[in-house]
């Protein structure tokens, strides 16, 4: 368990003011502090409570840019109620440049961790206090993902409802974001994110903005969407002033990840958003020489979403993340 | 010693084929081999021996893919001389997406590790069975790099020797600019490392290309075409040695430079204000490094004039990392 005395309710209680800082969570090898850095930003006028974060997942770092853009740009003149903002939650996967955390024993994906254990692995813990100490006191949470370094990723949000009433309003936060394609449907892990804002009975945003493989043309085109798209939620919440402009061209999917029996290079046949039938070939898999070993098909009719943009595949990897509808 | 049996002259021996395979040389804990993969395209008539490799950095994928291309391309009855391609040279470093190959105790990286070392570790051993049978038999070569998982790299050739005043450095330009890409890394020679596989073909007097093409940052819209520019390139400078009937196409607007890796001091996100190929002034901010809360707390400083020839793309940087390839002209 960590022995910290942050205490989110006594933050919230210094209106009109921005904090900034880390929490020291315990100590590592080295004698410094594993760590969680916050932005929080305290309206003068009284408001939800609206969580943002970003880098569950270290290699995902367009969220992170666009919290830390979207807080510079705010005062707490503008705002009623308070964002809550943890640009990066794995600060150890992050500083590395990975998914996950590699000082854990055995490693964990931080976003199968949740609702997390106080006295399990460091990843585990940390989702944990995450847990209690900023999701249970939100109103809201949007949790930013992204491609990372190895996939392409069609700009999306998710609506994840803690329970079925609540649907249509989540799905209104995520239309408020400002990205073309819709996540409905649940994910297809336990332990994501989902799990603790179901416990807390609050709406969850998932936005996948961004990676590796796009970065030398559209990485400021991406921060700058990932931070209009925290303010659109808090227009849409009321927490700031103005309209949302909703789009005419949403693609409402479920998402299915489609993994490759073979390795080797991974060349997708199709471009991101466009249709394909059950049984297509969407991907081909060759080997050093050039010859064909696999091919990964569609399971089902639907749109590409995302894919495996790095030139090679590991057997069993996902080769892409298909639309669907029911 | 490892793989006493190989024999790359009775590999290349046989003329009007192509061949592939892999050349074994130790056993791994699983039971497979660390090996070297190579494909042979051996042309009817006689002629020289070109050696093109990719994969002494294990993230540096389009060289590999323009190699598999190529040599799919090209047809033995066209051919004078042989090309002899090793598509993935560490290849344990390829198949874990990673520059160096983590199966060494202490790591090395492969082009800082020349001339090798038949008793030392796995790099080191690659390097010296692969500089002793494969270098040493050639009469050029083409070495392909790129940015890997972490840097933009503006396409370019390489040519080494450097000094153009001698025969070899004169063949060695002629074949860079040959090779189909604008920038040309005019003094290579000049690179602060030890153990590059140039000082490979510097020993035995073997004219260099060294392209830098591709890499992570630009997969999802560019991958295909460098691939293809990887491709052409080795059969344009095919075709300047003769192997290949036919001239290679004239590129306008070469730009000769001189290439100076900058590190950054700080650690934090890297923000960029310069484009590649801008013209920057002394004392220009290259870039920025800022910490999570989006204080600035370093910069990168442009030396002297020049331009931005590659940087680090990935969003973030640890100290001590190279910021910027700064070029000036030549």
């Amino acid at each position: 368990m960590f022995k910290t005395d942050f205490n989110l309710d006594e933050i919230k209680k210094q209106r009109g003011k921005k904090h900034e800082g880390f929490i020291e969570l315990c100590s590592k090898v080295d004698g410094s502090k594993i760590r969680m850095p916050y932005i929080i930003i305290c309206g003068e006028q009284d408001g939800p409570t609206f969580l943002v974060d970003c880098c569950i997942h270290g290699d995902e770092y367009e969220g992170a840019e666009g919290i830390i853009k979207a807080t510079r740009s705010l005062s707490p003149k503008d705002i009623k109620g308070t964002l809550v903002t943890v640009p990066v939650v794995n600060l150890e996967a992050f500083a590395d440049g990975q998914r996950v955390a590699k000082m854990d024993w055995t490693l964990q994906d931080m976003n199968r961790c949740f609702p997390g254990n106080p006295e399990g692995l460091i990843t585990q813990r940390i989702a944990y206090f995450y847990t209690e100490n900023f999701i249970k006191k939100a109103d809201v949470e949007l949790s930013f993902h992204g491609g990372g370094n190895f996939l392409y990723l069609e700009p999306l949000c998710a609506a994840r409802p803690p329970r079925p009433e609540l649907f249509e309003y989540n799905k209104s936060l995520a239309k408020a974001f400002g990205v073309q394609v819709i996540w409905i449907g649940l994910p297809s892990f336990a332990g994501t994110t989902l799990t603790a804002t179901t416990e807390a009975g609050i709406p969850l945003l998932v936005a996948e903005l961004g990676g590796q493989g796009v970065r030398h043309e559209h990485r400021e085109e991406l921060v700058d969407r990932c931070a209009n798209g925290i303010k659109n939620v808090m227009k849409k919440m009321g927490m700031l002033d103005g309209e949302v402009k909703e789009r005419d061209d949403y693609v409402e999917v479920k998402l299915k990840y489609v993994h490759t029996d073979e390795g080797g290079f991974h060349h997708m046949l199709k471009k991101p958003l466009e249709a394909f039938k059950k049984g297509d070939v969407v991907a081909e898999v060759t080997d050093l020489f050039g010859d064909k070993v696999g091919e990964v098909r569609a399971p089902m009719d639907g749109v590409l979403v995302g894919y495996w943009s790095y030139s090679t595949i590991n057997p069993g990897n996902w080769s892409f993340l298909m639309g669907y509808t029911d | 010693m490892l793989n006493k049996e190989f024999d790359f002259k009775a590999l290349i021996k046989e003329r009007g084929e192509k061949k592939k395979g892999f050349v074994e040389l130790a056993q791994k804990i699983g039971g497979d081999q660390v090996k070297i993969p190579y494909i042979v395209v051996a042309g009817k008539k006689d002629g020289p021996t070109l050696l093109v490799d990719c994969g002494h950095h294990g993230d540096e994928y389009e060289g590999t893919e323009g190699i598999i291309k190529a040599t799919e391309m090209l047809n033995p009855d066209e051919l004078s001389g042989t090309l002899v391609a090793v598509p993935a040279l560490n290849f344990e470093a390829m198949c874990d997406g990673q520059r160096v190959a983590r199966i060494d105790w202490s790591f090395q990286d492969m082009n800082r590790a020349y001339p090798g070392n038949f008793d030392g570790q796995i790099t080191k051993r690659v390097t010296a069975f692969y500089r002793e049978n494969f270098i040493k038999n050639a009469n050029y070569m083409i070495s392909f790099h790129g940015g890997g998982n972490s840097l933009y790299l503006e396409p370019l050739a390489a040519f080494s020797p450097s000094d153009t005043s001698t025969k070899l450095g004169a063949e060695a330009s002629r074949l860079a600019h040959a090779f189909g890409v604008k920038v040309i890394w005019a003094d290579i020679d000049a690179a602060p490392f030890l153990g590059a596989a140039i000082t490979a073909t510097n020993e035995f007097g073997i004219p260099m290309v060294e392209p830098e093409v591709g890499g992570q940052c630009v997969r999802h819209l560019h991958r295909e075409e460098n691939v293809n520019k990887c491709a052409n390139g080795i059969i344009n400078v095919m075709k300047a040695i003769g192997m290949l009937e036919g001239e290679p196409p004239k590129v306008e607007g070469q730009v000769d430079v001189g290439i100076e890796y900058l590190h950054t001091d700080e650690g934090g996100f890297h923000q960029p204000k310069k484009r590649p190929m801008e013209a920057c002034k002394k004392g220009d901010v290259l870039s920025e490094i800022t910490d999570l809360f989006g204080h600035k707390i370093g910069e990168v400083i442009a030396p002297y004039d020049g331009m931005v020839i590659g940087y680090w793309s990935y969003s973030t940087i640890h100290p001590g990392n190279w910021a910027f390839l700064y070029g000036r002209k030549l």
